[in-house]
């Protein structure tokens, strides 16, 4: 695999289930991170070597129980928790984003406490339930916080809108207590949340296409080292891999881009995510 | 007159979600010595317009056995009774059986719906709940306490303890 000499060391762990490490590692790589796939049963000290983590997404041990509470219990993950309390940036995609929620890493107000959920899709629209369960399609994002809010966004312009494609069952943050999301708001720590092209943030299907709370697509812990994000930027870290058909900015240059290979392989729209983590370790 | 029946549908091979999740408890979060087993099984709860107890537990093996809504009898074994818990000790380990599941869960409706329409039940079936019935096998005779520790062990609530129900998204009771 290709790799970025004096770009940051960044593991990527990979728990039995997980099926998306090596496109990870491959996007981390093309933004100039120096990755490694980090099997799970490793030694948990030997992460202390590595200047930021990513958890991928899939399917670890096979969603059993739910998305992502197996592993989130695993001696790995006691590791984890000290070395985001330390401030390494550690992104979690997918289902990385619900181990991290597992973990009690994100929203992270209280230590250690598991305070929201990623519960099954409900997607609503007008007060009706008009869909359940896994989806799959290319979402727009708009970054809701300031880009040094969060490790993961620096190199975005305030207000960015980029686009990439989410599949998943369980996406919808969601807290017995709604009132945590006006503290997550209050505290900046609603980082990414779902808009149409034109960067319009809606909480109704099909904009949010989860039913999530507050239009959530990603959010960081309140020293946002820490960034739960259920769409995946590594699908989207090529303009090749944008879909012609995507309205907006991003189907635009994918068409006008098309026979000319260089430009394929030129940035996708959220390369910007694992670039971010590069000007994060280098500050 | 309705009368509820209990579903319970449980896998003939290893139930590897019941044994992953055991393990986690055993082994990372550190309930070992006191969790010898965990088991898991469907949990159906129908209710059935019926005049006696005896027809609502015919009618209820009946849902089980001949509409495939429930019950896959290449994977599956299954038991109706008017109430599912009621487990007897066994090697010196005490049963204490939990409900779980998704506050929004559809399949019951779903079932419902398939029920009462296209299979032809109509309002004979009145209701339907769904659940995930976990047996925890403790190595603690006070009933009481083993409760508590099976409570313990099922509520999320923080990074060490609870695994089978996250609050935030799931409900849970003793059964």
């Amino acid at each position: 695999m290709a790799q970025a000499c004096c770009g940051p060391s960044v593991a990527v762990i990979q728990f039995p289930g997980g099926n998306c490490e090596t496109e990870t590692a491959r996007a981390l790589a093309a933004a100039g991170c120096q990755p490694e796939i980090f099997r799970w049963n490793r030694r948990p000290s030997e992460l202390d070597a590595f200047e930021a983590m990513v958890i991928g997404g899939g399917f670890s041990y096979q969603d059993r129980v739910r998305a992502g509470v197996i592993a989130a219990h695993e001696p790995i993950g006691a590791r984890l928790v000290e070395l985001a309390h330390a401030g390494k940036p550690i992104l979690g995609i997918c289902n990385g984003a619900q181990i991290l929620v597992e973990m009690g890493l994100v929203p992270g107000l209280s230590p250690d406490a598991v305070e929201m959920a990623l519960a099954p899709n409900k997607m609503m629209r007008d007060g009706h339930v008009v869909r359940r369960d896994y989806y799959c399609i290319w979402t727009h994002l708009k970054l809701a916080a300031a880009p040094e809010r969060c490790a993961w966004t620096r190199v975005f312009g305030p207000g960015a809108v980029i686009a990439m494609p989410l599949a998943h069952g369980e996406g919808r943050f969601t807290a017995s207590d709604p009132g945590l999301f006006d503290t997550l708001a209050a505290n900046d720590q609603i980082v990414w949340q779902y808009c149409d092209e034109r960067g319009t943030v809606d909480d109704q299907f099909p904009i949010t296409p989860n039913g999530s709370a507050r239009a959530i697509a990603g959010l960081c812990n309140p020293a946002g080292n820490v960034l739960a994000l259920m769409p995946h930027p590594e699908r989207a870290s090529w303009l090749r891999q944008v879909p012609q058909d995507l309205p907006g900015r991003y189907g635009a240059e994918r068409r006008a881009a098309a026979g000319d290979f260089e430009a394929l392989e030129g940035a996708g729209p959220s390369r910007g995510l694992f670039g971010s983590v590069v000007e994060e370790v280098r500050s | 007159m309705s009368i509820a029946v209990e579903l319970t549908v449980s896998l003939k091979i290893p139930d590897v979600t019941a044994l992953t999740a055991r393990r986690a408890l055993q082994g990372p979060m550190g309930y070992g010595e006191v969790l010898g087993d965990l088991t898991r099984a469907d949990w159906w709860r129908l209710t059935l317009d019926v005049a006696t107890e005896e027809a609502a537990l015919a009618l209820g093996r009946e849902l089980a056995e001949q509409t495939n809504v429930f019950v896959n009898p290449n994977k599956h074994v299954f038991r109706v009774a008017l109430h599912a818990a009621g487990r007897d000790p066994r090697g010196g380990l005490t049963p204490v059986s939990v409900l779980t599941g998704f506050r929004d869960e559809a399949k019951a409706a779903l079932a419902l719906d398939a029920l009462q329409g296209r299979l032809g039940y109509g309002q004979k079936v009145m209701g339907v709940e769904l659940g995930t019935l976990w047996t925890f096998w403790l190595r603690e005779a006070d009933v009481d306490r083993a409760k508590e520790l099976a409570a313990t062990m099922t509520v999320t609530e923080n990074r060490h303890s609870g695994l089978l129900a996250n609050p935030h998204s799931m409900w849970w009771r003793h059964l």
